[in-house]
This record gives structure tokens, C-alpha cells and sequence, in this order.
């Protein structure tokens, strides 16, 4: 029988059809198919990337083609030339000669890039790349691998489509959770307490087996179920610590120095590595976890059993014993800090300890509180055994009390202690020092040592001797001898006393400073005086009832009638001073501009034009400089940079012609026009916002007490926040920018708008960390939620995955994803005792949800 | 196109033939080229197709070179020209009912001045 060709084709198709399965089915297997086809194909890919051979053959099929594209391109602008030159016109539009040019100018840029990139050595940018590959499949080896669930369900015979969903869910959900960690723990650092922060991070980790066990008390699972997922997961936790640790090694091992970025990992270093960390409070913390692991093997062995019988009283007994321990675990771990200074304390090093002891020896005398306290630390740390740690400990806290007293009733030690803690390798005694509640909470008013209080005395003497200060000096006399008695005061009742005396005399001193200008500028002068800063501060602080360094309308407040005479003094100084430099400036922009349009001309005579125009103009710069002494002064600053080199030579050459027709030509003035250009951004733009910004702070400053409208306020607060703002990022982004206003706001009378600048740029970062903090917290959530959708999936699609020992590792480590990988990062940066802390917290908050989950489970029996 | 081009005309006729061949313009170039040819004196038209010419002779260098590119291109260009025509017709289309309506409105003002007179 003959068919003809096109019924053989629908007879084909027909068969086809019928052979396939229909509605869901056949929709599953296509989706199984194509996910199968994607996940073989990404494979493929990720092997022929990591082959030199294919990366030098793609770039140079890519440089071929762009070579082809570029010839046709090139053709295409010549034509387009042709007509503009012809008719004047493109699309309906004029186009002049310039433009032409500078198009063909671009061209020509374009070939030159693509010549420079075929000229590299192709064989050698393809190895660093395929080597890149293969650099971040090992990097990534842990987070890429969920993409091999779907070749595993494939083999086992498993629903691959699902087992492709899960591997996608895992892989990006493990991805991003170890990027969104790495922000997360960099903006936290500053903002949040450690202990504080790890808790946090368990609790938000472990939100995903709040839903699970919730949903499942909800449903209607038995009672003696419901607490079995987050229970499950604390024994594994203490393996996966283990795991955590191994895949942290290396780049614990490049952090601590000890092998250099891409070098491998020998079995030397991985002693050494080893050595560098804090076992001490691994096993402190790792106890802790072990406990909450064992608590939740007692539920699942022997309470889960008896619940089944209807037994509760196993239940009720495990609930009300380990309720204290909880209790107690959190409140040493995180909530307590007298319970947290010991673990600061280990934190510090020997050599921070000798440093330390080293500063204050040369600084200060006596300061015998702060060296004992540095001894028992290092005792602290140096003993295992737990009776004497204990000793020591409540040593550590009294000593600390003491240091505390001292720091608060003694400005000298105080200062020479602020001194000595300062810097970043000082950052363990500093976080030691602000959890013992030293310099916290310090008493501005208790500052003032005996010295300070007789130099004020004495300086109030001399205000008096001006006969027209004599009442108003008493004022001052007055507040100086109740500070005195508020520092011998002893009790509660006399402190407070002694301090609504000092609210008074203050207030009267105020009066008199609000009254008499000549006298307030008077005391701002002796209070200037280095000698008297704890003095300063007390009245600062009287003034406002805050330390003046807490926040920019703080400080505001707290600036004295003097300093804002100077500021206003200042901005006048400065616009006039700017106004004159614009105009000084703007010959060499002239110049700028003149040479730009020279290196745009293609017309002949209109080059020659110009190359005359620009003599002439560096001929004015130059003879301007003999006749007017201050544009010579600037002229020589201006001239004097780095990036002005090229002007400086066509001043050199401006009596030449074809010289200077060839620097011209040849010359590269982008450094040069860069640098003029924030030069008048300095002077035109940014040093008239010091006079705005100047005048809205006099006015801020100048609204008193019952005389402030609140919108005028609010206005004149976010004007001052806006003008702060901008001067900061204008500061930040160019170096010429900051020295330039650098240079201005040195001028006397600057330096509060100077503190301000730099108040709001930590302001900013500060709400940028919290920002960061808040969002990488709702990340943390919405992440754990998809890992825990991923591991479902992951389950359905692999058959195998429930039985077995090695089911039992795969899943129990995908479900504790979030605390493994939390742990690893706080490895990796060397937080060991932050990296256990987290597993035992995890574990705790899995009891809480344990029960949680089985008083829902309760409520709804009750209901239903 | 006879609106703006003269087919009796050589030098139209090659415009229209080199312009269409050209795979160096967008549709959109081309079609303001066509608009705009009669407003162009007789040393710019003859300007324009040189311009034109000398594009074809480097175009056809490239199909020697590069035929694959160029047959790729060449299909892009030949639809862009169908496309480009189809918005000319329409274009001219839309031009005539703006005159006529532009005529209507002169014709009722005329006829108003008329009545006003009377």
C-alpha cells in the first residue's frame, strides 16, 4: 500500500499522540522532561566552563563576530555621514560637522578597544577563567550541592520535576542565606550586642519549625507528634557543629594568616587552625547544647512514649524541670551581663593585656584597680579547674565595681583609661569594658576631680574682677562649690539634693548669660581652657540634662554663645571667601572650555582661532598672577596638584605654535577638567550650604524653651539634616571635595560644622547597619521558609530519603541548614564561642517550641 | 510614494533603488530620506545618491567578505523596507485627511466672512 507523505506525517503525529499520557499526567512528565533537560543542560554547561579550551574558543568566536559587526557598523556610519554631509540633515534634524566628527571619533575609540582585547593573550584570560569556574564550584561545592538531587531522584526512580524544584529552592535558598549572613553579621557588629545577636539569629532560623509544629498542632496531628520536628533537630544540631567547623577551616585558615587566599589546606595547617581556636568556650557552649540535645532524646525515648499512653505526667515533669534550666541557660548566656563578664573577659588577649598595662603605666600612676583586674583575668583564663574559675569570677565582678567607681569619681583616670582603650586592637577590652558597665552610665557631674573645681573656682574669681561680671560671676562660683558637694555627697537623698542645686545655680547662671552677652562669651572663654573639659562637660551637661556627644541637635543645643558668634563669623568668611575663589577659578575653566572645543574642531581655521584664543587666555592667567598677589596665591595652589600637570606644561609652551598645538592635541586634560570642576563645585556650590546651614542653626539654637513652634522646629531640623547630608556625600566622593572643604571648615569658627558633618555620616551608617539589620532579619525568615519547602520537596522526589542511615544524615543536616551554616560563618570569622552559642541556643528555643507545639495541640483538643 | 518621489525622474528612481537595497539605514531613516527628498535642492539630491552609491560599493566589499552577516542582514533590511512602506501608506494616508479637513475648515470660514458680509 502506498501512503502519501502527508498522511504519513498526521498518521505519525496521531500515534505520537496517542502513545503520550493525557491531562495531568502528561503534563507532569513533560514538566519532569524539561526540568530534567534543564538541570542536564546547566551541568553540561558548568563542566565545559571549567575547560580553557572552551572559554578561549568562545572569546575568540565572540571577538570574531564583534570584528564582523563593527566592519558593517562602520559602513553604516560612513553612509550615514554621507547623507548628513549631503543634506545637512539626519532624521528630520540638523547635524553638524562637529557631531560627524565626534561619532567617527567614537568609532574609532571601538576599534581601537577591540584591537587591544584581540592583542591579549587569549589562552591565558581563558585558563584564569575556566580556573575561576573551578575556583567557585569548590568554593561553593556545599551550597551548589542540592543541584544533584535531580540526577539522585533520576537514578532512584523518583519524581524528578519535584526533586528539580527542590534543588533549585535548596540551592538558592542556601546561596543567598550565606550572603545575606555576611551583611548581616558585618552591620550587626556595631549595633547589636554578640549574645544578643546570636540569639536572634537562632530564633529567626528556627522559625520555619515554629510553622511546621504549629501547623501541625493545628491539623490535628496526635499530641504525642506534634513536638517531634523541632525536637528532631537538636541532636543533629551538635554534629552538624562538627561539620560546620571542617567547612569553615579553610577560610578560618586565610583570616587567621595562616595560609594565603587560593594556597591548599595541608594537614599542617589544619593543626594549626585547630590550635587557634577557643575550645574553652566551644566546650563551654557545646556543653549546653549536649544538655538541650539529651533533654530532647529523654522526650523522644521515653516522655513521646508515655504521651502515647495517655500518660502526661512524664510530660508535665520534663516541662517544669527543664523550664529553669532554660531560664537559667538564657539569662548566663545573653540576658545577664554580670553573667556575661566573664565570657568577655576571656575574650581578651595577652597582648591587648600587656599593651594596656604598658599605656597606663607611662599615663597614670596608680591606676593599681584596672592592672589587678588585668591579672585576674589572665588567671581566669589560664585555670580549667571550676572551683577556682568561680573565685575568680566574683573576683573579676568586684574588681570591675571598683574599676567602675574609680573611672566615675576620677576625670584623669577616666580620660587616661578612654586613651589607652582606644583603637581597633583595642576593640576585646573596650567590648569588656562597656558589658562591666565601666564608662556606662558615667556621671558627667562626678567627672570634675579637686584640681578642675579649684582651676574653675579661680577662673570664676577672675570673671568678678571686671566690675560689670561681679554678681553674674558668682552664679558660676556657685554652681562650681555645689558640684563640689554633690561629689561628696554620700547617699541617694543627698545626691539628688546636691543635684536639683546644681539645676538651680545653673539656672540662674543661664540668666545671666542670656542677659549679659560680654559675660557669656566671658565664660565660654575660661571654660575653653583644657584644664577645665570635665568642667565643660558638667555644664554642658546641665544644660541639657544629656551628654552633649549623643546627637547632632544635642550638640546644637549645647553650643555656647560664642561658638555661635564664630559660626556665623565663619559663614560670612566663607561666602565671601568662595565668591572670590569662583572668580579666581574661572579663567582656568575658561581655559578648560576653550581647549575642549579646540579638541572637538576638525574645521582648520576654526583651530586656528582657537589655539590663539587659548595663548591668549594662558598668557592672562600668567600676567594676571604678576599683577594680582592673591590670583597669584591661587593660581600656585590650584597649579601645584597632581592632576594639573598638562596645564602647567601648556603654560610652559604657550609661546610656541606647533608645540603647543601638539599637547593640545595630544594631551589628556580629563584629570585636569575633573579637578577644576570640584574646585568650583567647593566654592559655588557647597560653601554657600555652610552659610544656609549656618544660619539654620543660629535659628535652631536661638528658639528657647516656651518660645518653640514645633513646625518651625521640625522644618529648621530637616533643613540642618539635608544640608549635613549632602556636604557628607559630597566629602565622601571625591578627595578633592574633602580637602577642599577640609581647608574651609579649618577656618576658626568651623569646627562645630565640621563635628557635624562627621555626627551625621556615623548617624547614617548607623541607620544604614539597622536598615541592613532589619531587612537581612525579614531575609533570614522568609529564607528559612523556603529551605524548610525545599527539604519537603526533597523528601517527596527521592524515595529512598526516609529510610536509611544515610536518609537520616541528608535530612536531618538539610533541615538544620540555617543554624549549620550560621555556625560555619561564625567560624569563619573566628567567633568560635558566638558559632557554638548559636547550635545551644537553637536547641533551647527547639524545647520552647516543643511545648509550644503541645499546649497548641491542647488548646485545640479542648476546641475540637 | 509618488507623493514625494518622481518616478519619471532618473535620479528619483535610483534614490528609490539604492535606498531600498541598503542595509546601512533603519526604516525610520529611510523613511524621512524618502519624506524629505523633494525638499532638496538638485546639488543635494545628487550629493544624496553619491552618498548612496558609495555605500552600495562598500556594502557589496562586505558581501564578498562576510556573506553570511550580509544575507542576515540583507532579510532584516528587506522587511524593514516592507514594514517601513506599510507606515508610509499610512502616514500619507492620515496626511490627506488632515488637508482635507484643513480645506473644510478654510471653505466654512470663507463661507462665514461670506454670510457676515452679506
Amino acid at each position: 500500500m502506498v501512503i502519501d507523505k502527508q498522511a504519513k506525517i498526521i498518521f505519525d503525529e496521531e500515534t505520537a499522540m496517542l502513545d503520550q499520557p493525557q491531562g495531568e499526567g502528561r503534563e507532569a512528565l513533560d514538566r519532569e522532561q524539561g526540568a530534567d533537560e534543564a538541570v542536564e543542560k546547566a551541568a553540561e554547561r558548568m563542566r565545559e566552563l571549567s575547560r580553557p579550551e572552551t572559554w578561549e574558543r568562545e572569546i575568540q568566536e565572540n571577538l570574531e563576530q564583534a570584528g564582523r559587526d563593527l566592519e558593517f557598523a562602520k559602513t553604516s556610519l560612513q553612509a550615514r555621514v554621507g547623507v548628513a554631509e549631503a543634506t545637512g540633515e539626519l532624521l528630520g534634524a540638523k547635524v553638524s560637522a562637529e557631531e560627524i566628527a565626534e561619532a567617527q571619533e567614537k568609532m574609532q575609540q571601538v576599534r581601537q578597544a577591540l584591537e587591544k582585547i584581540k592583542a591579549m593573550d587569549l589562552r591565558q584570560v581563558s585558563r584564569s577563567a575556566a580556573e575561576g569556574i573551578k575556583q567557585f564550584v569548590k568554593d561553593n561545592m556545599l551550597t551548589l550541592s542540592p543541584l544533584l538531587i535531580g540526577p539522585l531522584a533520576a537514578l532512584t526512580g523518583g519524581s524528578v520535576g519535584i526533586a528539580v524544584q527542590a534543588s533549585l529552592e535548596l540551592t538558592a535558598g542556601m546561596y543567598a542565606l550565606d550572603k545575606v549572613l555576611d551583611r548581616l553579621m558585618d552591620s550587626a557588629e556595631e549595633i547589636i550586642p554578640p549574645q544578643y545577636f546570636v540569639a536572634l539569629v537562632a530564633g529567626t532560623t528556627n522559625l520555619a519549625e515554629l510553622g511546621t509544629s504549629q501547623a501541625a498542632a493545628f491539623a490535628g496531628d496526635s499530641i504525642s507528634e506534634v513536638a517531634s520536628t523541632p525536637l528532631g533537630s537538636n541532636p543533629t544540631n551538635l554534629y552538624l557543629t562538627g561539620f560546620a567547623l571542617m567547612s569553615a577551616m579553610k577560610k578560618r585558615a586565610v583570616a587567621e594568616g595562616i595560609i594565603q587566599p587560593g594556597e591548599k589546606l595541608g594537614l599542617l595547617n589544619i593543626k594549626k587552625v585547630l590550635k587557634s581556636i577557643d575550645w574553652k568556650s566551644v566546650k563551654e557552649q557545646g556543653g549546653s547544647a549536649s544538655l538541650f540535645a539529651l533533654d530532647a532524646l529523654i522526650f523522644q525515648f521515653y516522655v513521646r512514649p508515655e504521651m502515647k499512653k495517655a500518660n502526661f505526667i512524664p510530660f508535665a515533669a520534663w516541662s517544669a524541670i527543664n523550664a529553669p534550666i532554660m531560664f537559667e541557660y538564657f539569662r548566663r548566656t545573653t540576658f545577664s551581663r554580670e553573667s556575661q563578664v566573664g565570657n568577655y573577659a576571656e575574650s581578651i588577649g595577652e597582648v591587648q593585656s600587656a599593651q594596656l598595662q604598658q599605656v597606663m603605666f607611662e599615663n597614670q600612676e596608680g591606676a593599681s584597680c584596672l592592672f589587678e583586674l588585668l591579672e585576674s583575668i589572665q588567671l581566669y583564663k589560664g585555670t580549667e579547674d571550676k572551683k577556682e574559675r568561680k573565685e575568680l569570677l566574683a573576683k573579676l565582678r568586684s574588681l570591675t565595681k571598683n574599676l567602675q567607681t574609680r573611672v566615675e569619681g576620677d576625670g584623669n583616670f577616666r580620660r587616661a583609661v578612654q586613651t589607652a582603650t582606644a583603637g581597633a586592637s583595642m576593640e576585646d577590652v573596650q567590648k569588656f569594658l562597656k558589658i562591666a558597665g565601666v564608662g556606662e552610665k558615667m556621671d558627667v557631674l562626678l567627672g570634675v576631680d579637686e584640681a578642675q573645681i579649684n582651676e574653675a573656682t579661680e577662673a570664676g574669681l577672675r570673671l568678678g574682677e571686671n566690675p560689670k561680671h561681679a554678681d553674674a560671676s558668682r552664679a558660676f562660683i556657685g554652681i562650681i562649690s555645689v558640684l563640689e558637694s554633690y561629689k561628696t555627697a554620700k547617699t541617694k537623698e543627698q545626691k539628688q539634693k546636691a543635684k536639683e542645686k546644681l539645676e538651680q545655680a545653673y539656672y540662674e547662671l543661664d540668666i545671666e548669660m542670656q542677659w549679659d552677652e560680654e559675660f557669656a562669651v566671658a565664660v565660654e572663654n575660661s571654660l575653653a581652657d583644657e584644664k577645665l573639659q570635665d568642667v565643660k562637660k558638667a555644664i554642658d551637661y546641665l544644660k541639657t540634662g544629656k551628654q552633649s556627644d549623643d546627637s547632632i541637635f544635642e550638640k546644637i543645643d549645647n553650643l555656647g554663645v560664642l561658638q555661635i558668634r564664630n559660626l556665623q563669623k565663619f559663614a560670612q568668611i566663607t561666602e565671601v571667601r568662595s565668591r572670590d575663589r569662583v572668580e579666581k577659578i574661572q579663567p582656568f575653566v575658561a581655559v578648560m572650555s576653550q581647549i575642549a572645543a579646540f579638541r572637538r574642531a576638525k574645521n582648520e581655521s576654526r583651530k586656528k582661532d582657537l589655539l590663539y584664543d587659548i595663548k591668549l587666555k594662558l598668557d592672562h592667567l600668567e600676567r594676571r598672577g604678576d599683577l594680582d598677589e592673591d590670583f597669584a596665591v591661587v593660581k600656585e595652589q590650584l597649579l601645584a596638584a597632581e592632576e594639573m600637570a598638562e596645564i602647567r606644561e601648556l603654560i610652559k609652551l604657550r609661546a610656541t605654535g606647533n608645540e603647543l598645538e601638539d599637547k593640545l592635541t595630544a594631551g589628556d586634560f580629563k584629570d585636569a577638567s575633573f579637578a577644576l570642576s570640584r574646585h568650583q563645585e567647593v566654592h559655588a556650590e557647597l560653601a554657600p550650604k555652610i552659610g544656609e546651614l549656618a544660619e539654620a542653626i543660629q535659628t535652631l539654637h536661638g528658639l528657647k524653651g516656651e518660645e518653640k513652634i514645633p513646625e518651625v522646629e521640625r522644618t529648621l531640623r530637616s533643613q540642618i539634616k539635608d544640608v549635613l547630608s549632602e556636604l557628607g556625600k559630597k566629602m565622601q566622593e571625591a578627595e578633592i571635595v574633602e580637602q577642599e572643604m577640609g581647608k574651609i571648615l579649618a577656618v576658626g569658627g568651623g569646627e562645630p560644622v565640621k563635628n557635624l558633618i562627621e555626627m551625621n555620616l556615623a548617624r547614617q551608617k548607623k541607620i544604614k547597619n539597622v536598615a541592613t539589620i532589619a531587612g537581612g532579619i525579614a531575609a533570614l525568615m522568609g529564607l528559612s521558609v523556603v529551605l524548610d519547602k525545599g527539604v519537603t520537596h526533597m523528601a517527596e522526589s527521592v524515595d529512598w530519603l526516609g529510610k536509611g542511615a544515610a536518609g537520616f544524615f541528608i535530612m536531618s543536616f538539610l533541615t538544620s541548614v540555617g543554624e549549620f551554616l550560621t555556625t560555619k560563618k561564625f567560624f569563619q570569622r573566628g567567633e568560635d564561642r558566638a558559632a557554638v552559642k548559636n547550635i545551644a541556643d537553637s536547641n533551647a528555643i527547639n524545647i520552647g517550641l516543643a511545648k509550644c507545639a503541645v499546649a497548641s495541640s491542647a488548646i485545640r483538643s479542648l476546641f475540637v | 510614494m509618488g507623493q514625494f518621489i518622481d518616478y519619471k525622474n532618473d535620479e528619483h528612481t535610483r534614490f528609490v533603488e539604492l535606498l531600498q537595497d541598503s542595509i546601512s539605514f533603519s526604516a525610520r531613516e529611510k523613511a524621512f530620506m524618502i519624506i524629505d527628498f523633494h525638499r532638496y535642492n538638485q546639488i543635494q539630491k545628487q550629493k544624496l545618491v553619491k552618498a548612496l552609491e558609495s555605500d552600495r560599493r562598500l556594502i557589496k566589499d562586505l558581501e564578498h567578505e562576510y556573506p553570511e552577516e550580509y544575507a542576515q542582514r540583507e532579510i532584516r533590511s528587506k522587511k524593514a523596507w516592507i514594514f517601513m512602506l506599510e507606515r508610509l501608506a499610512e502616514y500619507i494616508q492620515e496626511q490627506k485627511t488632515r488637508q482635507a479637513k484643513k480645506f473644510d475648515y478654510e471653505e466654512l470660514m470663507k463661507l462665514r466672512q461670506k454670510l457676515d458680509q452679506d
